[in-house]
């Protein structure tokens, strides 16, 4: 295992966009980092480049330390586990996962013992001697996996590994993926759209947009931090309410609110008395349920503004709620044994969960 | 009543089809007598075949069956092995170069064999190559070049670019992609071309003609062609018919055989479909 370091990485495919702007990264031995970012953003083309499956316009591309511009991809040392899987048809699942090895010249005695290990680890050793089109989804992504991990490389890379997967298997797959790779303590870079796969899985999510970190972050800085009001609309599901701070009397061009921290009050039931904004007296008058009032507590203070309920979703435990008051439109979720009655709630945004950011998108700390 | 009329078109298609193998085939098990009786009889009142025996101990059929055999495989094989390789090429290069490309062997695909004909055989000439099996060898292979070129290119296009990728990091080199697993995964396609390529090979006249002086080096359809009676305004019918379905045959078996590999899908199971 290695780290590694990217400097000023640039590329363009038609020598007028670029589609990386001069990328930084580094990756710490046994660390899997998350690249998120919307398609378009350039994170497969990340991914091309470390690989060496095309070639950097500038910058530099370091593994353990060596500069590996000019090397072809089978000198880098690294491992790939694509989206389609890309297994070879035309071999049994043994000779995927052995031809890499067949192709350095491994002894036989040595390649049969790897592959068998390997297909230990990921449970797939009834299906060596079968085909690729005779297993399933799940199949096919593990012996993919398994191609991949039984090179033992110094650098993984994986492009969307899940994302052909349905929910379920997803999920499955999604936690033994996360095992192995910490017991490998295995140096990744994990490629996806996904911020659920990012936050779950990843020692550090980096978001990528047109060709630019917005952020590098562990999950949790990610999530309660945004730097950027892209990664603040970006991750989060539902994703985060942004809007003019002017609306509910807040100096910052734009502020944030995640739909799980507004406060949802019956009508009427406001505390302070003032319509718009409120310097409020805290959750006290927030009733109907302790996790609410809990809530309101931890969440004192801020601004309230009453809006009318355009859409109720139910999500399970959960109900999403759409809101509305003149051009603002907000998102809100309420627990679903509790429903705050009405068409018009009072709705509160606390002053220590909201975001703000300036004219660029840029964070302002509180 | 729609379905009869279906069934009938059918059969009427099938027929049509048919007939002009059917024919000869019917004629080459009659008698020499029956075969010119008017009106002709459909089917034979007295199974003969002297016609097939004739061609092999009066002229040199099995001579011409052989050349025929040695010219289609090994034009077919050049044309396949350089058409797939430039296929291959022309399908790792961006759109429009290859395109540019492409049109070109299109161009000279446009020309008809008789064209060509007479600064073909001046060629074949200077280099020697006249009743040599080489000579016409790459003649049917330059023929059919851009057709091998054509369908094979549009097909590497069509395998996942993933494959090459994972080939890629798994170490193969491009010329080690290309013979395990490109051509393997591409057998359909090529088995469709190669068997155009033969065919034309094998039913080629005009340069097969012209190349070929000696009787001895002549293919089956220059030496059909040649085959005469007593005189040269006897045509003998039953040695003719007997030589068309015995050089038909090799044919017709070859894309039997090979018809569930051309349309059977290889690539099934190589990305999630």
């Amino acid at each position: 295992m290695a780290e590694l370091i990217i400097r000023d990485l640039i590329k363009s495919y038609d020598k007028k966009r670029l589609v990386l702007q001069g990328l930084n990264l580094e990756v710490a031995d046994g660390e899997l980092l998350s690249v998120l970012g919307p398609s378009g953003c350039g994170k497969s083309t990340l991914l091309r480049l470390i690989a060496g499956l095309d070639k950097a316009d500038g910058g530099e591309i370091r593994i353990d330390g060596r500069r590996v511009n000019d090397l072809a991809p089978k000198d880098r040392d690294i491992a790939m586990v694509f989206q389609s899987y890309a297994l070879y048809p035309h071999m049994s699942v043994f000779d995927n996962i052995a031809v890499s090895m067949r192709l350095r010249r491994v002894g036989a005695e040595e390649i049969r013992r790897k592959v068998e290990e390997t297909a230990r680890r990921l449970e797939i050793e009834p299906y060596l001697k079968r085909y690729p089109r005779m297993l399933s989804g799940g199949e096919r992504q593990r012996v993919a996996l398994a191609r991949a991990l039984v090179r033992d490389p110094k650098l993984f890379l994986l492009d969307e590994p899940l994302s052909n997967l349905d929910a379920l298997l997803r999920e499955q797959a999604r936690a033994q993926l996360s095992v192995l790779f910490r017991e490998a303590r295995a140096t990744a870079v994990y490629v996806t759209h996904d911020q659920l796969e990012a936050l779950s899985m990843s020692d550090r999510v980096g978001v990528l947009n047109r060709g630019r970190w917005e952020q590098i972050g562990t999950p949790e800085e990610i999530y309660a931090r945004p730097a950027t009001a892209f990664v603040a609309a970006f991750v989060g599901s539902p994703r985060m309410n942004l809007f003019p701070g002017s609306v509910i009397g807040d100096a910052a061009p734009t502020v944030g609110c995640r739909p799980e921290d507004v406060l949802l009050l019956e009508s009427g039931e406001a505390s302070g008395g003032s319509a718009a904004v409120g310097g409020s007296s805290g959750g006290a008058g927030a009733k109907g349920g302790r996790t609410r009032v809990e809530r309101s507590r931890r969440q004192s203070g801020g601004m309230e503004v009453e809006m009318e309920v355009v859409l109720r979703e139910p999500l399970g435990s959960r109900r999403l709620l759409r809101l509305r008051r003149g051009d603002l439109e907000i998102a809100a979720l309420e627990e679903a044994e509790q429903p705050v009655a009405g068409p018009r709630l009072r709705v509160r945004f606390p002053a220590n969960r909201l975001h703000r950011f300036d004219e660029r998108g840029m964070r302002i700390p509180a | 009543m729609k379905r009869i009329g279906f069934a009938v078109s059918v059969i009427c298609l099938i027929l049509l089809s048919t007939v002009p193998f059917l024919w000869p085939l019917v004629t080459s098990i009659k008698s020499e007598a029956e075969i010119s009786t008017a009106p002709p009889t459909l089917l034979p009142r007295q199974l003969s075949v002297s016609a097939y025996q004739e061609i092999f101990e009066q002229r040199p059929f099995a001579r011409y069956i052989l050349n025929s055999f040695i010219v289609a495989l090994g034009s077919t094989a050049l044309a396949i092995a350089a058409g797939s390789a430039a296929a291959y090429a022309l399908s790792r290069m961006r759109p429009a170069r290859a395109g540019a490309i492409e049109a070109i062997f299109l161009l000279a695909g446009l020309f008809p064999p008789a064209v060509l004909l007479v600064p073909l055989f001046t060629a074949a000439r200077v280099l020697q190559a006249v009743d040599s099996y080489w000579g016409l060898i790459l003649a049917h292979a330059a023929f059919n070049l851009p057709l091998a070129v054509w369908s094979l290119a549009s097909f590497f296009r069509g395998l996942p670019r993933d494959l090459e990728d994972a080939a890629r990091i798994d170490g193969f080199s491009r010329l080690q992609f290309y013979r395990r697993i490109l051509l393997p995964l591409s057998a359909p396609a090529v088995a469709a071309a190669a068997i155009i390529v033969f065919i034309f090979s094998w039913n080629e006249f005009v340069i097969a003609l012209t190349f070929m002086q000696r009787d001895a080096m002549r293919t089956v359809p220059v030496g059909i062609a040649m085959l005469s009676g007593t005189s040269a305004y006897e045509v003998p019918w039953g040695q003719v018919s007997a030589a068309i379905v015995l050089t038909t045959l090799p044919v017709v078996i070859a894309v039997l055989a090979l018809q569930r590999r051309i349309l059977g899908g290889l690539t099934a199971g190589a990305v999630k479909g």
